[in-house]
């Protein structure tokens, strides 16, 4: 059994439908700690010691957003810059958040194909998590395979349910010990 | 003659202004004008005023307040570490000039007594002049400025012993007799350390509670009115034990040096000191006797010569091995190189034992006062025709002047610049912080903040405050009337001086902005802002458009604000540029909300 932070970055939740459903979906539940990045940080002031507390309490850390420009909302960024500390998360000493998982949930306003430059390479999508699995590696951390939506723009509702139902199987792998899902960690995608 | 008050007061001002101005203007000091002013209306010149050792012995008062101010520049611990130069170059300094000038006298054949008594009169020098000088050129702070100092120091406590040897040269035997009747040596003694207990208990425990009294009664005469009590109070307790006064008040100076009434009392003694050092020196001038150096002008002339040039390299030679650099040396030996104010009292007082006879008397006492006259003319001379030289040969190690204030002052430590103020102390960066309210100030000096009780509107406060070295002066006064009155005055004698104001309203926004105030603040509008963008978020707005509602709201609010304050000139305009900027806002508004939709259409 395993606890679990779940960290989500969105800075327009308003605007937002699949990332503010998965949001729902996966508050309240037990042994998963959830921080809005946005709604907690609004002046982009991260009180660094509270989050690494709070990353060294859980097991694993579950990064939910949507991609931007290919990339992380700027808060997270900003969030990894600040608690993944020099002598804390990685280099001499830096141990602490060792052996715990990095897991990656993210969604993508595209459909699959604009994330290959040929347009039929499924699997190009893992060149734009390459910078969030470098950081587990370099921290030592497990990097679980990332959970991908695309398609965002045109979803359904209930393709948009199916996958907030999806991520909270992930997260609740994660931290039930009783529950068995599918196993999505093997999964290809 | 028995002119009045008036008549006096009338000469001694119109002097002043008529000579020193033009001696200023020509680059030859406020202490020479003083000087010849002094001449001119002396009994040797127009003879307008006829009084003098009077006048001198009341302006003398002059140099205690000066010294007062000096200590209050200087901390105990500052002090401390003047010790070896105080002692050390000090002693030397008195001693060596001492027996040079002593031998000399014996060599030229005149009695020992007399010899002993012109080698301690010549030994001193005059703090009033070199005081004066090091402040105007601005090197009391440098090392040089300090070990001329702290000879001045010390030469104040060698006068203790030198007139109380006086009697022993006396030649003729009554006057003996006078003087032996005193306490025997032990009882003096325990009178000094109990009097000096007294000052240091005194000026440490009780005057900074009545000082805040004396201040919350809001009377600047009676503050005033305290603070010379207390300098005259120092110098009388001084003067009972046998002490110099100047001590006296250097002492009581120093006591006061840590508190934060400092600002406010040289502010308020400043004036005093400066009229009564000025009428001081005009006295000197006055007292010149212009008939004897008439009737031997070789002998006197040669003699402030030789007085000069023989100080000038005793200094020179001490300064070397004491360490100052190759360039400030001539300047320090320079600056102490004429014969002090205390010569006169020396001199007045053996002619009236009878150590001196009248006809020695008159030569040593005009070349005494010549000596003061030659030397702001010398120092004149020096930094014309020698600095610039002396410069350029050796590459000079610049004298450090201390910083001894802090980048930024603010001005008003209410509610809203003490937040200014613990942001700044937070971050180690120390400000200098003026207010008028005692209470505050008290309480806030708890907590271990330099601040000072002063109105900041005064310009010589802001001088005191040093204002002319600070990088960014921060108005937070909320009197509107004080905060531009303040504006103005900086903006007008210290143009480096960065100004960052609190505005109370929007007149006094556009009154900034006429100003061109580097950084206008209106002091709600953050506030209200922030609480505004929380009520947004009340409403189930994401923390982040509101933030970016309020930037938005922010930016163009204080875009209208510079442009209604360039329309201000007609009343009516503003009222319908006001309307027209509320639908400018509107529109904005949006814009903005259809940009953001467009935007985020496929942000899931």
């Amino acid at each position: 059994m395993a606890s679990v932070y779940f960290v989500f970055a969105h800075p327009f939740r308003n605007r937002s439908r699949v990332n503010a459903t998965v949001l729902e979906r996966v508050s309240g539940l037990h042994d998963v700690k959830v921080t809005d990045l946005y709604e907690t940080y609004p002046d982009f002031h991260i009180r660094v010691e509270a989050e690494k507390q709070k990353i060294l309490e859980h097991d694993v850390v579950f990064l939910q957003h949507p991609f931007l420009w290919y990339s992380m909302p700027p808060l997270l960024k900003l969030w990894f810059d600040e608690v993944f500390e020099l002598g804390l998360a990685y280099g001499e000493g830096g141990t602490a958040f060792r052996n715990k998982i990095l897991q990656l949930s993210v969604t993508a306003g595209g459909p699959k194909e604009a994330y290959s430059r040929s347009g039929v390479e499924v699997a190009s999508i893992t060149e734009y998590t390459k910078p969030y699995e470098e950081t587990a590696a370099v921290c030592g951390m497990g990097w679980a395979r990332p959970l991908v939506y695309f398609g965002s723009e045109e979803s359904s509702r209930s393709s948009i349910e199916a996958h907030a139902e999806r991520v909270r199987d992930l997260v609740l792998s994660y931290s039930n010990p009783e529950y068995k899902p599918r196993d999505m960690r093997t999964e290809t995608f | 003659m028995s002119h009045g008050f008036l008549y006096s007061a009338l000469i001694f001002l119109a002097c002043a202004v008529l000579f020193v101005p033009i001696c200023q203007r020509l680059g030859l000091g406020s202490v020479l004008g003083y000087l010849l002013g002094g001449i001119a209306i002396g009994p040797w010149g127009l003879g307008l005023i006829a009084n003098v050792e009077d006048i001198m012995h009341f302006s003398e008062f002059g140099i205690v307040l000066f010294l007062f101010l000096i200590g209050l520049e200087l901390e105990p611990k500052r002090l401390w570490s003047l010790r070896v130069p105080i002692f050390g170059l000090g002693t030397l300094q008195v001693l060596l000039n001492m027996g040079v000038f002593t031998l000399a006298g014996i060599l030229l054949g005149l009695q020992w007594q007399t010899s002993l008594l012109a080698g301690m009169g010549f030994a001193l020098s005059s703090t009033a002049i070199a005081l004066q000088v090091l402040k105007e050129k601005n090197t009391l702070k440098s090392k040089a400025g300090n070990s001329a100092f702290s000879i001045l120091l010390f030469q104040d406590i060698a006068v203790i012993p030198m007139i109380a040897i006086l009697p022993l040269l006396a030649v003729k035997s009554g006057a003996l007799e006078q003087v032996s009747g005193a306490d025997p040596k032990w009882f003096g003694f325990l009178k000094v350390v109990g009097i000096f207990l007294a000052i240091i208990f005194v000026g440490r425990l009780a005057t900074r509670p009545v000082l805040r009294i004396v201040a919350s009664t809001r009377l600047r005469e009676i503050f005033t009115a305290f603070a010379l009590l207390l300098i005259v109070g120092m110098s009388a307790l001084m003067q009972i034990l046998g002490l110099s006064a100047g001590l006296g008040a250097f002492l009581g100076g120093v006591l006061l040096a840590d508190s934060e009434y400092r600002h406010a009392l040289e502010t308020d003694i400043e004036p005093f000191k400066g009229l009564l050092l000025g009428l001081f020196f005009i006295s000197v001038g006055m007292s010149i006797d212009v008939g004897s150096v008439r009737e031997n002008p070789l002998m006197i002339a040669g003699l402030v010569t030789a007085i000069m040039s023989t100080k000038f390299v005793i200094h020179y030679a001490l300064g070397r091995i004491f360490g100052l650099g190759r360039a400030s040396t001539p300047h320090f030996s320079l600056v102490l190189a004429q014969v002090g104010e205390f010569a006169f009292v020396l001199f007045a007082s053996a002619k009236a034992v009878g150590v001196l006879d009248g006809h020695t008397a008159a030569p040593l006492i005009a070349a005494t006062a010549l000596s003061m006259l030659m030397s702001p003319i010398t120092l004149a001379a020096f930094d014309k025709w020698l600095a610039p030289w002396l410069d350029n040969k050796s590459k000079p190690e610049p004298d450090v002047i201390e910083n001894t204030h802090p980048d930024v002052i603010i001005a008003g430590f209410g509610r809203f610049g003490q937040i200014i103020g613990r942001l700044l102390y937070a971050n180690g960066i120390g400000a200098t912080v003026l207010d008028h309210e005692p209470d505050q100030i008290e309480l806030l000096r708890k907590f271990g903040f330099k601040i000072y009780y002063g109105d900041a509107t005064r310009e010589d406060l802001l001088h005191a405050a040093g204002a002319k070295d600070a990088k960014i002066l921060v108005v937070a006064i909320d009197d509107v009337e004080a905060s531009m009155k303040l504006v103005d005055i900086a903006q007008k004698e210290f143009p480096n001086l960065r100004i960052y104001a609190r505005a109370r309203n929007v007149q006094h926004v556009y009154e900034l902005i006429e100003r061109k105030v580097e950084s206008i603040e209106r002091e709600t509008f953050e506030a209200s802002l922030l609480l505004g963008r929380r009520v947004l978020q009340g409403l189930g707005w994401p923390a982040h458009p509101a933030w970016i509602a309020a930037n938005t709201f922010r930016e163009h609010n204080n875009q209208i604000m510079q442009e209604m304050s360039a329309m201000r000139a007609n009343q009516e305009d503003l009222i319908s540029y006001a309307k027209q900027s509320r639908v400018d806002l509107e529109k904005m508004f949006e814009r903005e909300k259809q940009r953001r939709q467009n935007a985020q259409a496929g942000w899931d």
